[in-house]
């Protein structure tokens, strides 16, 4: 299940809080913002990630994992645009519905709560991103899933995805045990479900409360998120 | 590089077409998206380094050069150069809190999912240190920069989850002496040794699991030109399969766990399988000024510091082609900060890691 609540934070120029693949993560954006000399960029904005996990202080996990994400967000960012500034996006968790410490299931929540962030503080952007979580068996194709937990069939490779708004990859993170054609085959799915829509097949519902009739493609989501922003 | 390069002057206003002429280093300093440019444009496309933009530097081993770890390596590919060493310690199960709960649980999901119990009681500790002075960034003095808790991580990734390790490797067993029935079913223990106690009364003892060893795999990155990971991915490796684990016993008097200190009974830590980390960056000139209209892009295998940062995009794959059934596995494969390699272009990139996976195991085989 994928909810979204826009601008929950008043303080910040841009917020979000998002749910998806069991995990809740609200977002904030601040920016531009002056920066410290040492980090300021002639001709860029720097852009700083800080990932807060959902109790203690933040380790190794959530360096990494900011450390995945940065360059993605730095690409998305039209940061020529705003030169010798700071832009900073802090993610907190909230909520973690599997203890795990792998962090690959955290990812597409934490790259949705970012882009809707972005979107909200009226950052200029590149293009967008909607994440996607697919899984793979060896020899079988690829399925988008909500929920790996609650996913019924075997699989082998778990697969993150990022898509932009032009239908391409920029973010990706795999692990288990696969083959590249398996890779490809949840690449294609992964774009499929967001720029067209899901096969009739799919029992997976992935965004929006699916109220009957054709499913929500990922794009599709990220417009109404949007077009509810401008009404309001 | 002793050659100049000849680059027009950028005063397109003026009618006479004047030609500077500065060393080649001069360019590379001021300029040096254009510097990688006009060599990656050159046929065939060569790079500041000489290598080809599909070749990786070429590795040297060397292992058990530490002689009081129980097992290391060090790797070097170009100039940058790690040191690996494993150091064993022993945990006793009454120090971890909640361990029978943990057993339990790994025992009754046996042969179901994977026994994760070198996740749980963090069995394998890598610590990443970035030693002072190992590149121009590394200033002396400062806490773990984020590069070395993330490289950290991923080497905990990499060893944890991949199932590199195996937890029973790590046990250290002890046949508890059984007296009579009534005690042993006093006791906690699982279904399996019950049913085996019915069918044989004469089985007196029952295995038991009494600690672990703790594997601490501490990484000094001694010298660092980019792509850190691939080396110490394969220096980690490379010490994890020359580590020997002296044989541990319980000794019940003592209450303790000693080891024996005979080579003989020594034994070799087993490393399943054979990934191997291959790291790629996309160099997309259109990002940089003056060169907006250049469409090409160029994937760089192995890239070292300079590539790394004018290239945004990279790609890092763990690759496995020791199971001849199952063919290529693709253990891991990270993709960030760009969207020029898409699936089609993914095929490029395994079948190159597929080709280092090679040179690699040549040289981690025979360890």
């Amino acid at each position: 299940m994928t909810t979204t609540i826009l601008h929950p934070l008043s303080s910040p120029d841009g917020s979000a809080t998002h749910t998806a693949h069991g995990h809740t993560i609200t977002a904030a954006v601040n920016g531009p913002l002056e920066v410290p000399r040492r980090d300021e960029l002639p001709e860029e904005a720097t852009v700083e990630l800080h990932i807060r996990p959902a109790t203690g202080i933040s380790t190794i996990r959530e360096r990494s994992l900011e450390l995945l994400l940065e360059p993605t967000i730095r690409r998305l960012i039209r940061t020529e645009t705003y030169p010798r500034t700071l832009i900073q996006l802090t993610l907190q968790i909230l909520r973690s519905e599997s203890s795990s410490t792998n962090t690959l299931t955290q990812v597409p929540a934490l790259l949705g709560a970012a882009m809707l962030a972005l979107l909200d503080g009226g950052v200029a952007l590149r293009t967008t991103v909607v994440p996607a979580l697919a899984v793979t068996a060896r020899g079988q194709g690829a399925v988008l899933v909500d929920d790996v937990t609650e996913y019924e069939g075997e699989w082998d490779g778990t697969h993150v995805f990022g898509i932009t708004g032009e239908g391409k990859v920029i973010l990706a993170k795999s692990e288990g045990s696969f083959g590249v054609e398996e890779w490809k085959d949840a690449c294609a799915v992964a774009v499929q479900g967001i720029m067209e829509g899901e096969e009739e097949d799919s029992d997976e519902e992935m965004y929006g409360d699916g109220d009957g009739g054709k499913q929500e493609t990922g794009r599709e989501w990220l417009m109404g998120v949007m077009a509810e922003k401008e009404s309001s | 590089m002793a050659t100049t390069i000849q680059k027009p002057s950028a005063s397109s206003s003026s009618t006479t077409t004047t030609t500077t002429t500065f060393p080649a280093s001069v360019f590379r300093a001021l300029t040096p998206a254009a510097y990688l440019h006009a060599h990656l444009t050159h046929s065939p496309p060569i790079r500041p380094s000489t290598r080809a933009p599909s070749d990786f530097r070429p590795p040297v081993l060397n292992t058990n050069s530490l002689s009081h770890s129980a097992g290391s390596a060090v790797v070097r590919t170009g100039d940058t150069a790690v040191v690996v060493g494993v150091r064993p310690e022993i945990v006793g199960v009454k120090d971890i809190p909640g361990h029978a709960e943990i057993l339990k649980a790994s025992q009754e999901s046996a042969g179901e999912a994977q026994d994760d119990r070198v996740e749980k009681l963090g069995l394998v500790v890598p610590n990443v240190e970035l030693a002072t002075g190992c590149a121009g960034s590394q200033i002396p003095g400062t806490a773990p920069t984020r590069a070395a808790q993330r490289l950290a991580w991923r080497v905990r990734e990499g060893l944890v989850g991949g199932g590199v390790v195996d937890v029973e490797d790590l046990e250290i067993m002890w046949d508890r002496p059984v007296i009579g029935d009534e005690e042993s079913s006093e006791e906690e223990e699982e279904d399996g040794a019950m049913e085996m106690e019915e069918e044989n009364k004469k089985v007196k003892t029952r295995g038991e699991v009494v600690g672990y060893f703790v594997l601490y795999v501490d990484i000094l990155v001694i010298s660092l030109a980019g792509t850190p990971f691939d080396s110490i991915w394969a220096a980690t490796l490379a010490a994890l399969r020359t580590t020997v684990l002296p044989k541990a016993v319980y000794d019940p008097e003592l209450e303790m766990v000693v080891c024996s200190p005979l080579k003989e009974e020594a034994r070799r830590l087993n490393v399943k399988g054979m990934p191997i980390a291959c790291t790629f960056r996309v160099f997309e000139p259109s990002r940089f000024k003056g060169l907006k209209d250049e469409k090409k892009t160029w994937l760089l295998a192995d890239p070292d510091e300079m590539e790394e940062e004018l290239c945004s995009e990279e790609i890092s794959a763990v690759v496995d082609c020791s199971n001849a059934k199952l063919g290529t596995q693709i253990r891991k494969l990270e993709k960030t900060g760009g969207w020029v390699m898409g699936a089609e272009e993914m095929e490029q990139v395994i079948e190159s890691s597929e080709k280092r996976w090679a040179e690699w195991n040549g040289l981690l085989e025979e360890l």
